[in-house]
């Protein structure tokens, strides 16, 4: 009997020993894993996602909003059919022609690969909008599901694209914004997401009295531009238009408020679909405006003459004397444009007879060391801080290295380059009384209860009123009487200037290629609107008085009675 | 003595209700929250249900906005640029023509 009494306290005593060995295991040495995978099951980790700002037209309509896409995946080890019977029908819809029978051929052979692959889940299409996933949940497929995704619309497609950029995806697989405002303005129309980490149960109801803290996303900011869509609409128009016309190859337009400096519309051509970035090449993302530097030819003449003016080493109605023919330079003859010589010009002939002699007289008087501060002051060679990603400037030749042949030829444009957006820059200081300002895009930037107004950059008095009113005078009549007169909109009060440049390829000029510009403001006592259009070779003809000209006057007439500019007479 | 021992049944007595009382609340606060839980997650599901809603709509209000599909339709719906612009003279109550 007291045999048995031992051996069954012993017994306990082992079963004892046995339960408390276990126990130290599981709670001292597996204790730290299990506490991970217990918190993995009742413990939930969300990231809040930040949605990314608007960007504005300056009425407040959508030039780019966020939009929801969802990503079409499947779960193979939950189909239920046929991979090829479910690549049948879905492929009609991740397809843009279903009428092209080789497309859909191929999209169905795409989709029975993924669906056949290995693994738990498998992305079959990106970005599907809201009625395809509807439409692909009523066929009720077991197996396919869908994900949430941000995309990006923009509602006036392609018609912008160079001055909003799009938004594409990182390294990382993080939407990321690229070129225009998108890559400008990205971090603060991205925004910053947040955390969400609660306690829930096995149907992943939340406990109430459970542990839980969360990080508020902040959402990204609307950019309201200075933009104005029926401008923009419109010069992007009649540029296509414009380009066809003339047979040009490249375009851009730019109409930009001369006292501000705001951007109220541009455009360049060619463009893309800022939706779709990924079905173009990335030659096309290119904004010429800021990017591309071009000899500007004629239309720089104004700069020079403006120069000339200010610093008092010639006055409007001065007589030229060596007009009267082609001028020597060193080694080189300067001629006219179309070799016609106009003796005793007065400055205002110059800029009316766009005379490169004429230019080279004013040059040589304004002298190598004013000529070159009057650039750096008109902003040649350095940026123009405009708000777009991806501006670039050509360098400026040092004050040291230029010589009587450069400083000839660059008085009519030639020799120099500037981007586009330098240029109108550079131009609108005439119509500014002599400031020059920073050419701005975004207006105001807006968060949820804040508002950021982003002021006016007004620089320095570039040349005096003055001499700003006198070169105007000469734009004026240059509008009235120059090349392009006949395109001349009557009674109306512009100030304009034609400039046809010529492509330097590998050390010398293509005879047949040229630049075609045309600058003007209006009206020119009380400018509106400053405006810019270029065309890169144009062939219906290779001047700008018959193209980029005939273009700015097409555009001109619609914006005179939208900004209320009435005819004189 | 007698009457300290009924004293003593009576305290006895009320600590067990007392008891019992803060048991019952207890299990009435508890299936509360339990129950707060699956309200909240319902009110959250309502509110992406909302969201969802909401986006939906200010879609369809940014693309009905869009100014390049506007053109489009008043194209096709027959309206056309005017062809010439007719300004009016305050002073000699007279109009000219501009093409």
């Amino acid at each position: 009997m007291a045999i048995r009494l031992k051996l069954l306290t012993f017994l306990f005593l082992l079963a004892f020993l046995t339960v408390i060995v276990r126990l130290f295991y599981w709670q001292v040495f597996k204790g730290k894993d299990l506490s991970i995978e217990a918190r993995g099951q009742y413990k939930d980790g969300v990231v809040v996602k930040a949605g990314r700002g608007n960007i504005l037209a300056s009425d407040g309509t959508w030039l780019a909003a966020s939009d929801e896409a969802w990503l079409v995946y499947v779960e193979p080890d939950k189909i239920s059919e046929n991979s090829r019977r479910i690549s049948e029908r879905l492929a009609p819809f991740f397809i843009e022609d279903v009428a092209d029978r080789k497309q859909l051929l191929e999209e169905i052979d795409r989709l029975v690969d993924l669906i056949e692959r290995e693994g738990s889940w498998v992305p079959l299409k990106q970005k599907v909008d809201r009625s395809v996933k509807e439409s692909i949940e009523a066929m009720n497929i077991s197996g396919i599901g869908f994900e949430k995704i941000e995309s990006r619309v923009y509602p006036e497609g392609s018609s912008a694209a160079h001055l909003l950029g799009f938004v594409g995806k990182d390294e990382r697989g993080e939407n990321t914004g690229y070129f225009g405002l998108e890559g400008y303005y990205d971090i603060p129309l991205s925004g910053k997401p947040g955390f969400l980490a609660r306690e829930s149960d096995a149907r992943g109801i939340p406990i109430f009295l459970g542990d839980s803290h969360e990080i508020s996303a902040i959402s990204g900011v609307d950019l309201l531009t200075h933009i104005d869509k029926t401008v923009q609409i419109l010069i992007d128009k009649k540029l296509r238009e414009g380009i066809e016309k003339y047979g040009a190859i490249e375009g851009s337009v730019i109409v930009l408020e001369p006292a501000t400096g705001a951007i109220l519309g541009m455009t360049a051509y060619p463009a893309y679909d800022p939706a779709k970035y990924f079905e173009w090449g990335d030659e096309y993302f290119k904004n010429s405006i800021v990017s591309s530097s071009f000899e500007p030819g004629s239309i720089f003449k104004v700069l020079v003459m403006a120069a000339a003016i200010d610093s008092g080493v010639v006055e409007p109605e001065e007589r030229c004397d060596i007009c009267d023919g082609p001028v020597k330079v060193d080694k080189y003859t300067i001629e006219t444009w179309n070799n016609e010589y106009y003796p005793d010009s007065t400055m205002t002939d110059v800029i009316v007879h766009s005379d490169n002699v004429g230019m080279v007289y004013v040059a040589q008087k304004l002298g190598k060391g004013k000529f070159v501060d009057y650039l750096e002051d008109f902003g040649m060679g350095r940026l123009t801080n405009i708000d777009l990603q991806g501006e670039s400037s050509p360098e400026m030749r040092k004050k040291g290295d230029w010589g009587i042949v450069e400083l000839a030829t660059a008085s009519f444009g030639q020799g120099i380059a500037a981007t586009p957006i330098q240029m109108i820059r550079a131009i609108s200081t005439i119509a500014n009384d002599g400031k020059i300002v920073t050419p701005q895009i975004v207006d105001k930037i807006q968060g949820g209860s804040w508002e950021e107004d982003v002021k006016p950059d007004i620089g320095k008095q570039v040349i005096s009123k003055k001499a700003a009113e006198a070169v105007t005078m000469m734009m004026v009549e240059a509008a009235k009487k120059g090349e392009a007169k006949w395109t001349h909109q009557g009674g109306f009060r512009v100030a304009g200037k034609t400039g046809t440049a010529q492509i330097p390829i590998e050390g010398h000029y293509d005879e047949e290629k040229t630049i075609a510009s045309f600058v003007g403001f209006a009206p020119y006592d009380e400018p509106k609107f400053i405006m810019l259009v270029s065309l890169r070779e144009p062939s219906s003809s290779p001047w700008a008085s018959e193209t980029a000209a005939p273009l700015w006057y097409s555009i001109a007439r619609d914006l005179f009675p939208y900004y209320g500019i009435h005819p004189d007479d | 003595m007698k009457i300290l021992q009924i004293r003593s049944k009576k305290g006895g007595k009320s600590i067990w209700v007392m008891i019992g009382f803060f048991l019952a609340a207890q299990v009435f606060f508890t299936i509360q929250t339990s129950s707060a839980g699956a309200t909240l997650s319902h009110l959250e599901e309502k509110a992406e249900n909302l969201r969802d809603e909401n986006k939906r709509i200010s879609q369809e209000l940014v693309v009905s906005t869009s100014l390049s599909k506007l053109g489009e339709r008043s194209e096709e719906m027959g309206f056309s640029k005017s062809g010439e612009i007719v300004y009016l003279d305050k002073e000699l109550n007279s109009v000219g023509l501009r093409k």
